[in-house]
């Protein structure tokens, strides 16, 4: 079940691309963000909760938002789901200004907003009646995805008889069903233990090697980002701003032996030391 | 037979000991047998009081007398009669009551506007002690089953209304996040994640619901009404014939009783995922 990305290979070209063609016109699975402010207005006046951020994911790359509780980092991930307009600036997820409601764009919560009302499957399946797609191939789909993620046999269990990393599970196959290009992942292992995390960021990390997506991933977790990405986004709190962009250039495929090689750690200590000297700003964490 | 003879008596040990166990733990006994103990000391307490003299019977009858009492109208057609009309009352104003608080409460936890509009007065409609609207039932739908029915959706309106609006109100701003960010319509946020949502809270309200329209039916029969077991309860109690009336007031607790059991066990089969 641990391993369950790595053993059924010989599924992963079935799930790789599922959809049907022509419901995607784009061939554009990047992320652009220029110049984007956000400013939030509240009692104590205005908040600016992201200023001047610009950077840019390319087609399958994996990068992550890393920094402190109040950098904007989540602000920007739902700016890029069109679930929270920009107050100035451009964003455009996978070539189109960025809005909700798109089959080629997914997103993943930190909880696993699972409905206790439905079983696994059709947890999964919730937005492949969104979308319209076909019923039998949909959920030959999700069996075939909560096969992938490890949860066989838990298909008909409700969300309660999860334990919290199966509920994550669940719901990475959730955002998977619909075969989005883009995936938009806001802090989705921190709510879980320390092995389970390391555990679902190495099959998340596989994932993202095997299926080719885009990733846009948010964590306070220096380790997780660079382990993670491609470029990691270093972000500072009040007002949030990008302070610096980091190449990781580690290998892949990524390994856990990844997270004890020099490069990984020095990166880890650079990224550490960026932060820390904004510390006077950050009052948080 | 034979087995039933060669087997040993159970040791009177080991049934103490057993019971004990069960008593102390969750086992159904443990839950069973204590408030009947309780009750049978009270019903023998009563049943003193009242048959040694202290407290005279034509104020307070003992539970035999009532027993007794009990058995005779049960044998009576009048009896169950008035136990079907106010049975009818009760469940044609409870289910009018729900139907019309769940469609408002519905419309109120989908759009702000509706809701602030329609909200305070809603409220205002509240705090009045509705009881006191039964003598205008009257006058306006007269003496007949149709005041009652009013009286009782009335009454068992507002928890329903207040829990449909706090079920809604209770739906994770995750799980709406990820119905926006799907796309979805307003209907199919509704369908697939407000409704299911607030479903606990709704059924949690009809428990509640069911019992104050049962009030509402007698309270409006009390006033002014032809049939009904409130009708009977009065009578009884200016013949004086009170051990009469309090089989009736039992007869109408068990009533009472069958519907919330009945609301109870819908909940529990049909919303098995409560409290999770």
């Amino acid at each position: 079940m641990t391993d369950g990305v790595t053993q059924r290979s010989t599924k992963r070209g079935a799930l790789g691309r599922a959809r049907d063609a022509g419901t995607n016109g784009s061939s554009d699975h990047s992320i652009s963000v220029a110049d984007l402010d956000k400013t939030y207005d509240t009692r104590d006046g205005k908040v600016d909760a992201v200023r001047a951020a610009t950077f840019d994911v390319k087609g399958s790359e994996f990068v992550s938002l890393v920094g402190p509780s109040g950098c904007g980092k989540s602000t920007i991930l739902q700016i890029c789901a069109g679930l929270v307009p920009p107050t100035r600036g451009n964003v455009e997820v996978g070539g189109l200004q960025a809005r909700p409601g798109r089959r080629e764009v997914g997103i993943m919560f930190q909880a696993p907003v699972l409905l206790p009302w439905r079983s696994v499957c059709e947890n999964v399946l919730l937005p492949t009646e969104i979308f319209r797609m076909d019923k039998v191939p949909a959920r030959e789909r999700a069996l075939e995805l909560l096969d992938f993620v490890g949860l066989q046999g838990f298909e008909d269990k409700h969300p309660w008889e999860l334990s919290g990393g199966m509920q994550q599970r669940a719901s990475l196959a959730r955002v998977l069903v619909s075969d989005p290009d883009i995936l938009l992942m806001d802090e989705p292992f921190s709510a879980l233990d320390e092995f389970t995390r390391e555990r679902l960021n190495l099959e998340l990390a596989k994932i993202h090697e095997s299926l080719g997506r885009t990733v846009l991933y948010v964590t306070h977790n220096i380790e997780e980002a660079v382990f993670l990405s491609d470029r990691v986004v270093v972000m500072k709190p009040h007002p949030g701003e990008i302070l610096e962009i980091v190449e990781t250039g580690l290998p892949r495929p990524r390994k856990l032996e990844v997270l004890q090689e020099p490069r990984t750690i020095e990166l880890v200590i650079e990224i550490r030391q960026m932060l820390f000297g904004h510390r006077g700003t950050d009052d948080e964490e | 037979m034979g087995k039933a003879g060669t087997a040993p008596p159970p040791a009177q040990q080991d049934v103490r000991a057993e019971l004990l166990k069960r008593l102390r733990g969750d086992s159904w006994v443990a839950l069973v047998v204590p408030p009947v103990i309780t009750t049978l000391i009270l019903l023998g307490v009563w049943e003193f009081v009242s048959s040694s003299g202290m407290v005279d019977e034509i104020i307070l009858p003992a539970p035999t007398s009532i027993a007794d009492a009990m058995g005779q109208i049960v044998g009576e057609s009048f009896f169950w009669n008035a136990t079907w009309v106010t049975t009818q009352e009760a469940l044609i104003g409870f289910g009018a009551g729900v139907l019309v608080a769940w469609i408002l409460g519905t419309l109120i936890g989908l759009f702000r506007r509706f809701s602030l509009a329609v909200y305070p007065p809603v409220v205002a409609f509240q705090i009045m002690p509705r009881v006191a609207l039964a003598p205008v039932f009257l006058t306006w739908f007269g003496f007949g089953i149709t005041s009652k029915i009013v009286m009782a959706a009335t009454i068992c309106f507002f928890p329903v209304l207040v829990n449909t609006i706090l079920g809604m109100q209770g739906v994770s701003r995750d799980a709406r996040a990820l119905m926006r960010s799907l796309g979805a319509s307003k209907w199919e946020e509704y369908r697939k994640l407000l409704l299911p949502a607030s479903l606990p809270a709704i059924f949690a309200s009809l428990k509640v619901a069911i019992a104050l329209a049962l009030i509402g039916a007698i309270v409006a029969e009390f006033l002014g009404a032809s049939e009904g077991m409130g009708v009977l309860l009065r009578e009884f109690s200016f013949q004086l014939r009170i051990a009469e009336s309090f089989a009736v007031l039992v007869a109408l607790s068990l009533l009472g009783l069958v519907l919330y059991g009945v609301a109870a066990l819908l909940e529990s089969r049909l919303i098995f995922w409560r409290g999770r």
